[in-house]
């Protein structure tokens, strides 16, 4: 039997709950997940 | 980040804000297609880039494999289904937040409604201004032409054989009256 190979950090349970909840959800589904990067040239 | 890209895309403008030349990319694989079907971009090129997410104390760092487009964007870059499944990370639109796995928990990438707006509102002018572009509109006309005719079925309809008209309401012959199969009874 083979034996799974997991990512790392797989086992991580990731969830949303109300914690996440914005103050107001705004026209849910309409705007873009964007996140600022910091750009760098190492 | 677009959980509909099969590509991670980063715009020539972004690679050189990091100073990369691009002599250094690699070649693409080919073109690919986008929202409009039958429509070809071609990549300048690829190029592996570190991408970071987290803070000092919990971070995870991949070597993305990203394309680079000539064209300009409203964003920095677009991390597509290679980045998300590389990082495991698991995106929610509802609260514009991503999280993934990382050595010491999990990191939470968060996100504002205001920039979201601001960015959805760039990319909204960009694309006006595009629209209006004349090689653009040319572009699109042709691609109209291209297109076949819809058929249109208005005015069409037209009721089944074998029907027959039978009155609303049988205590009163105001005129009114069903169309019915002929072969149901008319009570």
């Amino acid at each position: 039997m083979a034996v799974p190979q997991y990512l790392s950090w797989s086992s991580t349970p990731i969830t949303f709950d109300r914690d996440d909840h914005l103050d107001k959800v705004v026209a849910p589904g309409v705007y873009p997940l964007t996140v600022d990067p910091i750009i760098v040239n190492a | 980040m677009d959980g509909g890209s099969n590509l991670n895309i980063i715009y020539l403008e972004t690679l050189d804000l990091l100073g990369i030349n691009r002599t250094q990319l690699q070649p693409s694989a080919g073109g690919f297609h986008g929202v409009v079907p039958g429509k070809k971009a071609l990549p300048l090129g690829r190029i592996d880039l570190p991408v970071c997410f987290g803070t000092a104390a919990n971070f995870i760092k991949e070597t993305l494999t990203i394309e680079v487009v000539g064209f300009r964007g409203t964003y920095h870059a677009i991390i597509g289904r290679p980045g998300y499944a590389k990082f495991m990370a698991i995106p929610n639109y509802t609260y514009l937040k991503l999280k993934m796995p990382g050595p010491k928990g999990v990191i939470t990438v968060s996100s504002s409604y205001e920039h979201a707006y601001e960015c959805d509102v760039k990319c909204v002018v960009y694309g006006e201004a595009l629209e209006s572009s004349t090689e653009h509109v040319s572009k699109l006309e042709a691609l109209a032409a291209e297109a076949p005719e819809p058929k249109r079925h208005a005015g069409s309809f037209k009721p089944a054989e074998g029907t027959k008209k039978i009155p609303l309401d049988p205590n009163h012959s105001d005129g009114k009256a069903l169309t019915i199969s002929a072969d149901l009874d008319p009570k």
